[in-house]
């Protein structure tokens, strides 16, 4: 294509991913950072900017300014811990192209790292927050309405209920990305998944399953930013950013509305598409923050593939996984791979980008739609990247 | 996060909200309405999510609505659950437009679904405090 990318992902580091409690995050953002440099062909001493990617469910302290420090960067115009909950990732991203479009900064690294899984705390008492849907009524805890898990199950019945759907659908998604998965060796489900096996999944929060939800690990991922016109210098393959679109649409907690079902993605979409001139057809893999598998669906019909409502019919006729009209998460997403929170659909789409993901390899990937969101699906941040 | 062991956890009640509790204790539900464009809102609010005007009015709630949508919990998050799941908790429509979250509860046999008639009742908590919940009425989904 002949139109400009804003920026370039030139380097790329992932640390072991692990189901169990080595170092903490700030040890393993040291750890990513230096990969993403070395991957780029840097050094420290290049690096001008870095966004920092706290998990929402740590302290600030966890991933503090002081960063900088332990990673070694001193030489930094740029410094910020970008917090926008599920969609903090792919706005590093954005903040870090911003930057570089205004002159501010260079060479930029955007870093993401959690430890959900302690000697003392298991992943799912380290996500069993209650999460905020009433505001400042702060009712939720009186209620017992505790993890993510229940917020997300609340839009899945929702779904199912406006438009007439079974809980199939949600299982489509998952079946979906373990065949992405089986195809990823960084992925840590890899055993296949039959429809039966998702009937077979215990209830956590009905209607969603265990096999609807994300699967935790610790790690940290790091990417490198740079101006395009320089990307070629690197010894990497650049990943170009050619749009991106923030959509937060309120959580308007009345009749008239769906927050739960109807998100900001769609505001998102719309302003990524017309910064990269493109339209939903022009897309020709997705790779969606999916934390639980409802999400995928109405990403789908948000985004634009499909009008709300039909994502399974359009999983069914045009198919997301391996051979599918439209592959999304193809490294097995957040269900099957690992859940980095918005990490997972940017270094997969990297790995896509580079024509390094292996037995799961695209082709003519000119547009890909790669997307965070946080809270209960209410902050929507997307990037048009492509080769 | 660390929550406390023992007993359900009654939340830190912001100012905002602090109408909306003593309601409860009196077996109200109150919401808010915006005086300038008459939009009822969800309680909690300081400013109108219609028009943006500050001026928001408490007013009660009739206490009946629909259910909106709803989750069942069959693992339990906090040791006071442990013996409850599984448990119901919905986000009910009342007549008046805004969306309040409670517990649903059934007489035996009654069956509920997004859409089913419910109407707000109470329950003491902790010996002290009146929780919102939602009991399932008979008769057609609206
Ligand atoms: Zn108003």
């Amino acid at each position: 294509m002949s139109r400009d990318p804003l920026s370039a992902v030139i380097g790329l580091g992932m640390t072991e991913l692990r189901r169990d409690y080595t170092v903490a995050s700030w040890q393993l953002a040291v750890e990513a950072i230096g990969l993403a440099i070395d991957d780029a062909g840097l050094t420290h001493q290049d690096i001008d900017g870095l966004l920092i990617n706290k998990s929402p469910i740590e302290d600030l302290s966890a991933l503090p300014m002081d960063l900088q420090d332990y990673a070694g960067l001193s030489r930094l115009n740029l410094l910020n811990v970008v917090e926008a909950e599920g969609s903090s990732m792919v706005q590093t991203l954005q903040q870090a192209t911003m930057a570089i479009k205004s002159g501010l900064a260079k060479k930029i690294v955007c870093v993401f790292a959690d430890t959900p899984l302690r000697p003392d705390i298991s992943a799912a008492e380290s996500f069993a927050i209650a999460m905020p849907m009433m505001g400042q009524l702060g009712i939720e805890v009186a209620n017992g309405f505790y993890s993510a898990i229940a917020a997300y199950a609340m839009a899945a019945q929702r779904y199912l209920a406006v438009y007439d759907r079974t809980t199939d659908d949600f299982a489509a998604v998952a079946i979906a990305n373990r065949q992405w998965a089986m195809l990823n060796p960084l992925a840590k489900i890899r055993k296949p998944m039959t429809l039966e096996d998702h009937h077979a999944s215990p209830w956590l929060v009905e209607p969603l399953r265990m096999l609807d939800c994300a699967y935790p690990v610790n790690g940290s991922i790091a990417v490198v930013v740079s101006e395009a016109s320089l990307a070629k210098e690197h010894p990497q393959p650049a990943a170009y950013i050619y749009g991106m679109g923030q959509g937060h649409a309120g959580n308007i907690n009345r009749r008239g509305f769906q927050p739960e079902i109807e998100t900001g993605a769609r505001m998102a979409g719309e302003t990524a598409y017309k910064m990269a001139g493109i339209t939903a057809s022009d897309i020709k893999a997705c790779e969606f923050y999916d934390a639980f598998s409802i999400s995928t669906l109405v990403n789908l019909e948000m985004y634009g593939f499909c009008p709300p409502g039909q994502a399974a019919e359009f999983i069914a006729e045009k198919g997301i996984g391996p051979g599918g009209e439209l592959p999304v998460n193809t490294g097995g997403g957040h269900l099957s791979s690992y859940y980095m929170q918005g990490a997972t659909p940017v270094s997969e789409a990297i790995m896509q980008l580079r024509n390094r993901a292996g037995e799961r390899q695209l082709s003519q990937l000119d547009n890909m739609l790669v997307t965070g969101y946080g809270g209960r699906m209410q902050f929507h941040a997307a990037l048009i990247m492509g080769q | 996060m660390e929550y406390p062991k023992e007993g359900v956890i009654w939340p830190v009640v912001p100012d905002v909200a602090k109408p909306f509790y003593n309601g409860m204790q009196q077996h109200k539900v109150l919401i808010q309405q915006c005086l300038a464009c008459q939009t009822f809102q969800a309680p909690g609010r300081i400013t109108c999510d219609h028009c943006g005007n500050n001026k928001l009015e408490w007013i009660e709630a009739k206490g009946t609505g629909i259910i909106y949508s709803y989750v069942v919990f069959h693992r339990s998050f906090h040791p006071y659950y442990d013996d409850k799941v599984p448990y119901t908790v919905a986000l009910v429509e009342l007549d008046e437009g805004p969306r309040v979250m409670g517990h649903i509860e059934t007489n035996s046999g009654q069956e509920y679904s997004v859409g089913s008639p419910v109407r707000a009742c109470y329950k003491t908590i902790n010996d002290k405090n009146e929780l919102l919940y939602f009991q399932v009425l008979d008769g057609d989904k609206s």
